[in-house]
């Protein structure tokens, strides 16, 4: 599965070939992918900006009502600042590992807790503690939301993607006159109480927001698979926290991005400060004239994030595969001059002007490189990546003001500024040298990890050992760790398993499951060992078809918990169990009638996609066992008999190579001849180390065929035991009380 | 049984925590992580799963919007008695003199309050502040009486009047119920 350079250069996420080519609109609209995430973790953005400076428009208020002094207050704003970077780094590491929705979302909740809790301050040490708390919570969103939106959002609209979420910032800069506005008429406490409210709505949908798979849309851009579900695990999860930030620092493109980022927030770290001190100062405006420009001026930066972003992603689709660091790295550059002739000229439409033009680009830097820095970290390291350079940036700018006044106490304030503009210049030639040079080998790099994590899991999955470092035990054809053998099913199953040395596979425990006010499921508790038959009987109605249909994921129990293996399979959509290996044979309908026969058997290894030999193999080995399919390949499956169509489903069953297989009613409306036939391929299966739960009516097939019989009425099931010692006329008996 | 017990596990989504046994990791940081997530998954036993850590949202969600609503609303409609209005401000060089009227909006209580003027620089903090008297009226307010209050402002330098001074604020120091 490990390409060659070629084909890799071939394949990288950036090839144009593999993305149309659109012609370049300012506002082009994201295409063919759900908005709505994006929507909202841009208001996530807003809203945890807009507080950043909340409590200094509020100074005045808490100032005469606590008498607080200039000190305490000081302390109250750097307090906050020392645990906004504290946090971001711990929260670059949870986001990295965890649910990175629910981590916005139960941050954000916790986030308008505190800003309650701080409304209800009696005195400064409250006061402390509600900023120093909501400075932790604040860094929950933006290495994660970074993380997320490479992962919802397609490789080639990834800049793009950035850029709209980079204008939650700047509306949230933009709603600060609205908290200074609100504490004037209703005080500072209602202030806080409000703006606690939208935080909660946005985390109540934050949690409705579906966690993407890491790294799925490389996989998507390369064509490794067609399904977007499979958790594929990699080998830099698990890394400490040294060795993710050395592997990370490792990447040269990502390093010379954060040395930008620092050098450039060196000088625009203090342009917020400072500059309506300029606008007095050699302009002769007003505070609240400059404060006004200063704003207007700043309208330029969410033209910048817009245009820079679509601009780097049309240029990456058009073949300048670079565009995104070549963006950015120009756009810093060019912003140099624009910003020194600003301060240069005494006109002062004309420093707007060019003050404007010095944002748009300066700005607009931010999208492209925040999609290069995505492109070039690996999936499970992104959440490290963001925050570290998001720690770098909060540094550097808290430096800024101070290195300004330094330079303005030694001479004026027009030098400072002539003195640091060209560190935006330097910080883009860094992106245009260093980064640009190493930036197609890191990202490059990434998409060979990605490949590489790919191939090893489906070697795994096929059963070839020989490329995973540490094979893991699969109930794949070939091995037999259980087959033929009968293994308690209920109860202490577990500790049964284990005792004689027997993996569980499917554990479930306390499902409860209704269709709206009628429970079908009630409390279902059951173990089955790895291998072996196990029949599941029980009258019509009793609830069969439903369990089965909850263990494939087409229904979703409202308690109780379910595990293959270790993993927890609650909340998993069905397809991402048939990749962890369940597959479900639906009874009468499990074939696609309008498609040929060799289509359905094709559609069992539809989650192989990128390994079509190995789907080959297996199509062969289906027409082993049922030679008669041979003759019919390209016949419609609808029109086959009803033995034949059982026959198809079975196959499609084997091509896709499940750990556990759920067949349900066999044997429903077929010949006993043919239904003989189909349950020595069952055993076939069984014997091939394939675990199968097989539902049925009929005793005596249950008990021809099963190692094991669980016997489920009104909702719950029971064991009966090994079927070698059961009797099927007390069977029969049991089930036809059943009905009373 | 969840994959870990700080962070809830998604719908459908990437709820592996990575212990590093498949890679042949062994990262310390990610033991530690899940050795807490397991005392935790032990210590809450069965009552830490996806439906009650749904349900310890929905009531976080419900109660925190609720409470803020309440508490704002309370806030709005709950107006301190003295009310301080706009404060009316004249310069000479740099001497400021500020004029606020305050009026007490109580129906039984009189008041004798202390009340201040400041002025603010662009970060809320004071450039300079001072004590005021009473100009018009009776320094004993009255139930639903007013009075004007003047306070004068010196010691702000030139550079701090031309670059920093923001606006002028007056606020009351002490309600003082009068005896």
């Amino acid at each position: 599965m490990v390409l060659t350079p070629a084909a890799a250069e071939r394949v990288s996420a950036l090839t144009p070939t593999l993305t149309p080519r659109p012609k370049f609109h300012v506002t082009r609209k994201l295409v063919g992918v759900p908005k709505w995430p994006l929507v909202l973790l841009t208001a996530v953005y807003t809203i945890n900006v807009s507080d950043q400076f909340l409590l200094s428009s509020m100074f005045p208020l808490l100032k005469r009502e606590f008498g607080l002094s200039d000190t305490a207050l000081g302390i109250l704003s750097g307090s906050y600042l020392i645990s906004v970077t504290l946090g971001t780094v711990p929260f670059g590491a949870l986001a990295d590992r965890y649910s990175r929705t629910r981590i916005i979302a139960w941050g954000t909740a916790f986030w308008g807790v505190t800003m309650i809790f701080t409304g209800m301050a009696s005195g400064f040490f409250m006061l402390l503690l509600g900023r120093m708390v909501l400075g932790l919570w604040d860094p929950c969103d933006n290495p994660t939301s970074q993380s997320l939106l490479a992962d919802y959002y397609p490789v080639n609209q990834r800049s793009k993607v950035m850029g709209i979420y980079q204008m939650g910032q700047l509306v949230g800069f933009f709603l600060l006159p609205i908290g200074g506005l609100m504490g004037q008429a209703w005080g500072w406490r209602a202030t806080f109480f409000f703006f606690a409210l939208p935080a909660f709505v946005v985390a109540l949908l934050s949690w409705r927001l579906p966690e993407p798979v890491r790294g799925v849309q490389e996989r998507r851009h390369q064509r490794l698979e067609s399904d977007e579900s499979t958790v594929i695990a990699s080998k830099l999860q698990g890394l400490s926290i040294a060795d993710a930030y050395k592997h990370i620092l490792r990447c040269r493109s990502y390093t010379a991005s954060l040395v930008s980022s620092a050098v450039g927030s060196l000088f625009f770290g203090g342009i917020g400060v400072w500059t309506p001190t300029f606008l007095i100062r050699y302009h002769d405006l007003d505070i609240a004239e400059a404060s006004t420009a200063i704003i207007v001026v700043a309208l330029g930066g969410l033209v910048g994030v817009l245009t820079a972003g679509n601009l780097a992603d049309f240029l990456t689709q058009s073949g300048y595969l670079s565009a995104r660091i070549g963006v950015a790295g120009i756009a810093r550059v060019i912003s140099a001059p624009l910003f020194m002739a600003a301060f240069l000229v005494s006109y002062t439409p004309l420093m707007l002007l060019l003050f404007s033009f010095g944002a748009l680009f300066l700005v607009g830097a931010l999208p492209p490189l925040n999609a290069a820095r995505v492109d070039v970290l690996h999936p499970d390291l992104r959440g490290r990546g963001t925050s570290l350079d998001a720690v770098t940036q909060s540094l550097a700018s808290a430096a800024s003001p101070v290195i300004y006044g330094i330079i303005a106490d030694a001479s004026d304030l027009r030098t400072a500024y002539l003195t640091l503009i060209p560190l935006a210049a330097l910080a883009g030639l860094i992106l245009l040298t260093f980064a640009l040079a190493s930036y197609r080998r890191d990202e490059q790099a990434v998409q060979e990890l990605v490949r590489h994590d790919h191939a090893r899991h489906v070697a795994r999955l096929t059963g070839d050992g020989q490329e995973l470092e540490e094979p893991v035990p699969m109930a794949s054809h070939g091995s037999d760790p259980g087959a033929g053998t009968a293994q308690p099913l209920t109860g202490d199953h577990d500790a049964a398993a284990s005792a004689e040395g027997v993996e569980s596979l499917l554990r479930i425990e306390g499902l409860d499951f209704s269709y709206g006010p009628i429970q079908v499921l009630f409390g279902i508790d059951m173990t089955l060992p790895q291998g072996g038959c196990h029949a599941l009987v029980g009258r019509n109605g009793v609830g069969k078809t439903t369990l089965l249909a909850n263990i494939g994921g087409l229904l979703h129990a409202q308690s109780g918990q379910m595990f293959l293996r270790d993993q927890d399979l609650i909340g998993i959509p069905p397809e991402q169990r048939a990749r962890l290996g369940i597959t479900l044979m639906a009874a009468g309908q499990s074939i696609f009638p309008s498609l040929s026969v060799r289509d359905n058997l094709w559609f069992g290894g539809y989650h192989f996609a990128g390994s079509e030999g190995l789907v080959d193999d297996r199509l062969d080995e289906v027409l082993e066992v049922f030679p008669a399919l041979g003759q019919r390949l390209g016949q419609r499956a609808g029109t086959l008999s009803g033995g034949e169509q059982q026959m198809v489903a079975l196959g499609r069953a084997l091509v896709a190579g499940p750990d556990l297989l759920l067949i349900d009613e066999l044997s429903l409306g077929l010949a006993p001849t043919v239904t003989v036939e189909l349950l020595e391929v069952v055993e076939r299966i069984a014997g091939l180390g394939t675990t199968i739960l097989l539902v049925e009516q009929s005793i005596g097939v249950a008990l021809s065929v099963a190692d094991t019989v669980l016997f489920m009425d009104r909702g719950r099931v029971s064991e009966l035991g090994p079927a070698a010692e059961l009797d099927a006329d007390a069977l029969a008996l049991r089930l036809l009380e059943s009905h009373e | 049984m969840s994959s870990s017990a700080g962070a809830p596990d998604p719908p459908g989504g990437d709820t592996r925590p990575n212990t590093g046994e498949a890679t042949g990791y062994a990262p310390v940081t990610a033991q530690l992580l899940d050795a807490g997530a397991q005392t935790a998954r032990r210590l809450l036993g069965p009552w830490w799963n996806e439906r009650s850590r749904r349900a310890l949202f929905g009531v976080l969600i419900t109660a925190g919007f609720l409470v803020g609503l309440v508490l704002g609303l309370r806030d709005v409609y709950d107006r301190p008695v003295l009310d301080v209005g706009e404060p009316r401000v004249r310069v000479e060089g740099l001497t400021a003199t500020v004029q606020v009227t305050v009026r007490n909006t109580s129906e039984d209580i009189a008041y004798c309050p202390v009340v201040g003027v400041a002025a603010l620089d662009r970060d809320g903090l004071d450039l300079a502040k001072a004590p005021t008297s009473v100009d018009l009226g009776d320094a004993r307010l009255a139930p639903k009486a007013s009075a004007n209050f003047v306070g004068v402002l010196t010691g702000i330098s030139q550079q701090d009047f031309d670059e920093q001074l923001s606006d002028y604020a007056a606020f009351v120091e002490q309600e003082n119920p009068c005896p």
